[in-house]
């Protein structure tokens, strides 16, 4: 194995722990509000028994947050299941914009622990690429981080999906060109070996304020 | 003596089932949807226990028991976590935290600690009385 290689694998085993790892919290919550109402159950029945009556609305409300938890939990784990078979076959054909959308979402909770609430900015019609998904996903989670920290005050960050020619463009806009400047070294040597892997050109402006990502 | 308790978590179903069935328990229980909100909360009113999620929007969990600690050093603070490492159960502990539960949790044993929480409480709060006594004779030359 080259030294390269072997960094890539070690990045890829780093990103699937940090992803898994948040939707692994999501699916305690899940399972920690079911366990509430599992638990408000036997404390109901055990009032009943010693002659309180049981509210048949207080179980209907019950029996949907159960419902409604299990679907959440269902939802969660079809996308940790999208998310591990990204990385199956080297290349496929990807929306580019769907995969955002998507991966957006499966990373929510961290995204929401930085108090960002990024605009995705989806084209009218799908944008394709071919290209490693997991690795696209790893890209696009390395660059949103670095908008997400370098994002203007009071400006969410914008992630626009275009086409230009033959290829495709992910943009992260509203970012604060000094806060971009500022923080450290981007894309890392760790982020120039993914986007060399995907033959993707990885690019700040900084005037602009915008890191662009763009696709063959 | 009823306890006092902040629960704090951005899950809403959450923090409405927990808190009813703390107060089914006689607990006097108030809610909190994020650390900034509970921040503002423990300026104004007094709890023997913040129970916690560690990770929540804005404030880590370990941020805001480090800014709460700062405000209220007597109010004793459990996180809860959806994943439970060693490395984070230290860093929590060494940051002031009383005990750090993994969720789903028990509320059994809960209990048990928020009675501890209240008991712990009680303790640092006569130490502080005595303290400033202590220092208020000390400026006499007593």
């Amino acid at each position: 194995m080259t030294d390269d290689s072997q960094a890539l694998a070690i990045e890829g085993v780093r990103f699937f722990g940090e992803i898994s790892a948040s939707i692994s919290h999501e699916i305690k919550n899940v399972l920690a509000i079911i366990n509430e109402n599992a638990g408000l159950l036997e404390d109901m029945l055990s009032m009943s028994e010693k002659g309180s009556p049981l509210s048949l609305e207080r179980l209907s409300t019950l029996a949907r947050s159960i419902a409604r938890q299990v679907h959440r939990g269902d939802r969660i784990v079809k996308g940790m299941n999208r998310f591990a078979h990204g990385a199956d076959v080297p290349t496929e054909t990807v929306d580019v914009g769907a995969v955002i959308h998507f991966f957006s979402k499966l990373a929510g909770r961290l995204i929401a622990m930085k108090g960002a609430t990024p605009q995705i900015d989806e084209p009218a019609g799908p944008v394709t690429a071919v290209t490693n998904r997991f690795f696209l996903e790893n890209l696009v989670w390395a660059c949103l981080c670095r908008a997400m920290d370098s994002s203007a005050p009071d400006q969410a960050v914008s992630i626009i999906v275009d086409k230009i020619e033959n290829t495709t463009r992910i943009r992260f806009c509203g970012l604060s060109p000094d806060a971009l400047a500022g923080g450290g070294d981007f894309p890392s040597p760790r982020e120039k070996l993914v986007a060399d892997l995907l033959g993707t050109r990885l690019a700040v402006d900084g005037e602009k304020g915008e890191i662009g990502l763009i696709l063959p | 003596m009823t306890e006092r308790v902040l629960l704090v978590d951005d899950e809403v179903e959450f923090l409405e089932i927990m808190a009813e069935r703390m107060r089914a328990r006689d607990m006097e229980v108030t809610t909190s949807t994020s650390a900034t909100e509970a921040l503002s909360l423990i300026a104004t009113e007094s709890f023997d226990a913040v129970i916690m999620d560690f990770m929540m929007p804005e404030m880590d969990g370990i941020q805001a028991l480090k800014a709460i600690k700062d405000k209220r050093p007597e109010m004793q603070i459990i996180l809860l976590t959806g994943h439970a490492t060693v490395e984070k159960g230290v860093e929590a502990m060494k940051a002031g935290a009383m005990d750090f539960v993994e969720k789903p949790a028990d509320l059994d044993a809960l209990s048990e600690k928020i009675k501890k929480a209240h008991h712990q409480k009680a303790v640092i709060v006569q130490k502080q009385s005595q303290d400033k006594v202590i220092e208020a004779l000390t400026k006499f030359g007593m």
